[in-house]
């Protein structure tokens, strides 16, 4: 039986290991297939830009019209959430599609363009239009990875702002609670001890919004700095404040998660008020500059 | 509307503002430019400078957008590039010759089928096809593309490109590019030179018989391409072939047979026969074999009326013509005045009025003919002494015109046998010089000749200026205000003016030659320069006619009539003689050369005799080793020319002009060019120099070698030079191998060019494939080919004179 109980635990072990290790596995292929599929059309494209040019025709002509069907693909994506028709899911495929097109406007635009600094004023405007926009949806899709390394985050800022404030409160409360000594003996003030903690460190750290940037990368150090102060302090309270401080440092380990939270939703509030905007005037630089091309043209597209 | 919907649209339109006020406030359009031009073109300001439809408005270029002519903007390109009228077309060749040259491809691939073409090149033949690109004119952005940047090489295309259209789809010359079609050789060498028996007979023999004489070396000692890296070019003769090769051009060397071109002759006739039959020639000697040279026959063609007597007498045998027609009779009649009209032409009128008249009838454009060049310069003074001694009367004749009778006079010579055929007069010269510029001879205005003087005399009279004393080549040197001796009246009236002329009078820069021209003075008391001067030319058509002259002379001192330096005194004579005997030659014979030539000297006056003889043989040269450094001599009835010096203006002034004559139009022209090219004609300018027959039946004597600019329509370009360091010991020899026994020389039996017998091996793709492929050096199509069978030419400025 301890044999026959050996295994069976083992085999239960063995069986989520490998029930994870066959989750993960098509999840990988999938993502370099994904990732070859995308190599091989950024190579296809070249190739077919090659063959353009080898027929006497003007390379510029086709990667420029790929350029365009493709953001006017980008474009109609924006314009069907205007319209507010898309259902959740079909949103989220053609998020994707979105992504996935958009990445694929960078090689089109290097064929385009040349790997090359721009040496014309609407050339500068055209060059510096497009990077915008492409920098700004290249922030913009790499939100969600970033949010998945927080999944406690929340949907919404004013979600947010009432869950920061309850945890004020409840830190408050938790504070204020003075815990029944365990014996009849005068214990020292270890209530004052944490109530000096709160007034002096904590009560700043959950008052105010901290830091996004330091958030959005992840950095501890003020969080590391209160979790070890609070450690330092636990080993001189007796149990039932230190069951107190363990309180208050699960209290502070929300605060930081909800910190990341807000400065997620902060920063996609804020490439969303470049990318839309910069895609509009790069929309009115594209007719412009495609009047002036074909106004200009000569010799065979 | 979300606030952040509302700032994009708010940029959006701050956007479409922005250019607007750009549009509207920019002072020209470059702004609009995707990119700098190239170096070449960074001058240009203007867009419509390029860009054909756009105009130079704020919004002008708005034009372009809508549809008009295709190549608008590759006509733009024509106004500083000159390009042929095919640029547009592939290659910018004619159809025809694509055609040409795609089944000269497919021939070759034939044998050695390609491998199959490259997945690029599928893709781009079945995706983008190039037939709909090339069924309209090619513009020139189609492969030159601006707004690149300033250091963007506009003529670069791809191998790929160059495979889009081609039958055989190959992207570079180590993969599979065809076997070299008879590489480098399309035509036989312009210069016949035949490497083999030079190398292997010519150059031992002349380093035996003359170590001083260099024997090139090296390959390099003849040929370089320095001057043009496009063909390895040939030195020039004076540095190659001259040491050996320069005396045959002026025949020094030459055994038999005449150095010189018999340019113009006075044509041998049957005189006995005219006479005969009363055929009314006028003065004519008899002595005369010359032949109805082809010169002499263009130059009488230079009419219609003369080219209508050219024809009738071409078959007919000049020089016997006791079985001729009536009517062959009037040809030769009509082609002697025709004879005498083109001599009195040169002698009386302008060269280059003859000339111009000979380029006419040849049908030559205006400008392709110099007349310098076909003339050689040849002075008035020989033709004038050739026409003196031929026929002294011609200006008598010419002014009574064909068919009068001369009538005798006391110092005119005497009729000969024939009713009609008169002797030359000797001493007419002076006349017909002055006659040439003046008018008749001053005999002919005796009152006893005024009676007969035709109305054509008249018409040929002089005009009225000043008396001129004494005229030489048209200028007047004595006037009659000049001081004049005073000789007596007598003297004043039988002779001419110009004997009077005061001695010393003409500047002795003056004197040269003038013994050919002026009459004879009073000889009493006159210097020998005076002497020399006045020498009378004496000719005569035969004894009789020199006995006649010897009795009308005989009123006349003889010393009046010679000149003591080319007619020496009997002593000066026998002091020659003397001379020559000592040297062991044989002593000047009494009898003049003319006498020999035919007795047209006055045989009954010995000191002429004596100083023709001198004259000829003075030096002891004849004239045509006088010549031996080039140029005119008179001989017998021909004035010769001979050429004494590679590139002789005349030699090739008229070959090429006679070699553009056409089959079929003036046999005479044609004549020409096959008597200079003959194998032992003068000069021997066709002993090297190629003659290349063509279709139409011109021809081309190559007098060049190849150059790169005789070659515009070449796809393929190589350069000898980056090559030299490869090659290694065997040095030229590695591509060019000297094949022995081919028929090279016999190539040259015919005309056409392409028929050739190369002494050295075809270039082989393989050896360039030694270094020309992947890994190694360049192998793309450019390396080797050009795009433009014309290459359009680069900008010339087109600066106007300032002018008021």
């Amino acid at each position: 039986m301890a044999a026959l109980g050996a295994w069976g635990t083992m085999s239960i072990a063995e069986g989520k290991q490998q029930r994870r290790r066959t989750r993960r596995r098509p999840r990988h292929l999938g993502r370099a297939l994904l990732l070859a599929t995308g190599f091989a059309a950024v190579g296809g494209f070249f190739w077919i830009v090659s063959a353009y040019e080898a027929g006497l025709r003007d390379p510029r002509y086709l990667d420029g019209w790929v350029l365009v069907c493709v953001m006017a693909l980008q474009l109609s994506y924006h314009v069907a959430l205007k319209a507010r028709r898309l259902s959740p899911d079909l949103s989220r495929r053609w998020r994707a599609l979105h992504i996935a097109s958009g990445v694929l406007l960078i090689p089109a635009f290097i064929s385009h363009a040349g790997v090359a600094l721009p040496d014309a004023i609407f050339e500068w405007a055209l060059w510096g239009a497009f990077i915008a926009v492409v920098l700004s949806g290249i922030l913009g899709a790499s939100l969600p990875a970033l949010q998945r390394r927080n999944p406690a985050a929340a949907a919404t800022s004013e979600g947010l702002a009432i869950r920061r404030a309850e945890l004020a409160r409840t830190l408050h409360e938790l504070v204020t609670e003075t815990p029944q000594p365990q014996t009849g003996l005068p214990a020292p003030p270890y209530q004052s001890w944490i109530a000096d903690l709160y007034r002096l460190r904590l009560q700043k750290h959950f008052g105010s919004q901290r830091n996004a940037v330091l958030q959005l990368l992840s950095v501890k150090r003020s969080f590391s700095a209160l979790t070890e102060e609070i450690d330092d302090l636990s080993r001189y309270v007796d149990p039932a404040h230190r069951r107190q401080l363990d309180k208050i440092k699960l209290l502070l380990v929300d605060r930081r998660r909800l910190d990341a939270e807000l400065a997620f939703l902060s920063l996609s509030r804020c490439w969303q008020s470049i990318h839309v905007p910069m895609s509009y005037a790069l929309v009115v630089l594209i007719v412009f500059h495609i009047i002036v091309v074909y106004a200009f043209s000569s010799g065979s597209w | 509307m979300p606030p952040r919907d509302r700032f994009a649209v708010l940029i959006a339109l701050a956007t479409t503002l922005a250019l607007i006020a750009m549009l509207g406030l920019a002072k020209s359009q470059w702004f609009l430019m995707p990119g700098p031009l190239s170096s070449a073109h960074a001058g240009i300001k203007a867009c419509s400078s390029c860009h054909g439809k756009a105009a130079d408005r704020r919004l002008g270029w708005l034009h372009g957008l809508i549809a008009g002519d295709p190549i608008a903007d590759s006509k733009q390109c024509s106004r500083c590039h000159r390009m042929p009228d095919t640029a547009l077309d592939p290659h910018g060749a004619t159809a025809d010759a694509l055609k040409q040259s795609t089944a000269r491809m497919q021939k070759a691939l034939a044998a050695v089928p390609p491998p199959p073409p490259s997945a690029l090149a599928k893709l781009q033949g079945f995706a983008f096809p190039t037939a709909p690109v090339m069924a309209q004119s090619l513009a020139c952005a189609t492969c030159h593309k601006e707004h690149r940047s300033t250091d963007a090489k506009l003529t670069a295309i791809s191998s790929d490109q160059c495979a889009a259209c081609h039958v055989a789809k190959f992207n570079s010359f180590g993969a599979a590019h065809p076997a070299f079609d008879g590489y480098p050789f399309r035509r036989r060498t312009r210069l016949v030179y035949d490497h083999a028996a030079h190398f292997t007979k010519h150059y031992p023999e002349v380093a035996k018989k003359n170590p001083a004489v260099a024997i090139p070396a090296t390959c390099s000692a003849c040929h370089n391409d320095r001057n043009d890296r496009r063909v390895m070019a040939v030195e020039p003769f004076e540095k190659t072939c001259a040491a050996c090769h320069g005396r045959q051009i002026s025949g020094v060397d030459r055994v038999s047979g005449p150095k010189g071109i018999a340019f113009l002759t006075l044509p041998g006739l049957d005189v006995q026969s005219l006479q005969k039959r009363n055929v009314p020639i006028g003065e004519w000697p008899a002595e005369s074999e010359e032949p109805l040279t082809a010169f002499m026959k263009v130059l009488i063609g230079r009419s219609a009326a003369g080219r209508t007597t050219l024809q009738a007498v071409d078959r007919l045998n000049l020089q016997d013509l006791s079985a001729a027609t009536d009517d062959q009779l009037k040809a030769v009649n009509d082609l002697a005045w025709e004879t005498k009209r083109l001599l009195f032409a040169l002698t009386s009128g302008k060269v280059s009025d003859v000339f111009a008249d000979v380029a006419k009838s040849l049908s030559l454009e205006a400008g392709a003919i110099d007349v310098a060049a076909l003339t050689a310069g040849m002075p008035r003074d020989v033709v004038l002494a050739a026409q003196h001694r031929w026929l002294p009367n011609l200006t008598a004749e010419m002014a009574q015109g064909p068919g009068a009778k001369n009538k005798p006079s006391a110092s005119q010579p005497i009729e000969t046998a024939g009713p009609t055929i008169t002797a030359p007069e000797p001493d007419v010269h002076s006349a017909s010089t002055e006659a040439a510029s003046q008018g008749p001879p001053p005999q002919q205005q005796r009152p006893e000749d005024d009676a007969g003087q035709p109305p054509a005399a008249a018409a040929a009279a002089p005009r009225k200026e000043q008396p001129c004393l004494m005229r030489v080549l048209g200028q007047c040197l004595v006037t009659k205000s000049s001081p004049e001796p005073d000789t007596g009246a007598e003297q004043k009236d039988r002779d001419p003016p110009v004997a009077q002329a005061k001695p010393g009078a003409v500047p002795p820069a003056m004197r040269a030659g003038l013994g050919e021209l002026q009459g004879a003075g009073p000889g009493s008391g006159e210097s020998r320069d005076q002497r020399r001067i006045e020498h009378p030319f004496r000719v005569a058509a035969d004894d009789t006619t020199s006995a006649k002259t010897s009795e009308s002379s005989a009123a006349t001192p003889k010393a009046d009539k010679s000149d003591d330096l080319l007619f020496p005194t009997a002593e000066e004579l026998r002091d020659m003689n003397a001379r020559l005997a000592a040297q062991g030659r044989k002593p000047a014979d009494a009898a003049p050369p003319a006498a020999r030539e035919g007795g047209s000297v006055n045989a009954s006056d010995p000191q002429a005799k004596a100083a023709d003889e001198a004259s000829d043989e003075a030096g002891d040269v004849d004239a045509e080793t006088w010549a031996d450094h080039g140029g005119w001599y008179q001989q017998d009835y021909s004035i010769f020319y001979r050429p004494a010096e590679h590139d002789d203006r005349f030699m090739s002034t008229w070959l090429s002009a006679t070699a553009a004559i056409p089959n079929g139009r003036s046999s005479a022209a044609r004549a020409i060019f096959d008597g200079l090219t003959a194998k032992d004609a003068p000069g021997a300018c066709a002993k090297c120099h190629s003659v290349d027959q063509h279709e139409n039946g011109t021809r081309t004597i190559n007098f060049s070698p190849l150059k790169a600019a005789a070659k515009p329509s070449s796809l393929t370009r190589f350069a000898h030079e980056p090559h030299f360091g490869t090659v290694g010991d065997k040095g030229c020899l590695t591509c060019h191998a000297l094949q022995q026994g081919r028929p090279y020389l016999k190539s040259y039996e015919q005309g056409d060019p392409q028929t050739l017998a190369p002494q050295f091996g075809l270039v082989k793709k393989e050896v360039c494939q030694t270094c020309h492929r992947a890994g190694k050096a360049r192998s793309d199509c450019l390396l080797c080919h050009d795009y433009h069978v014309s290459r359009p030419v680069s900008p010339i400025t087109g600066t106007k004179n300032a002018t008021d």
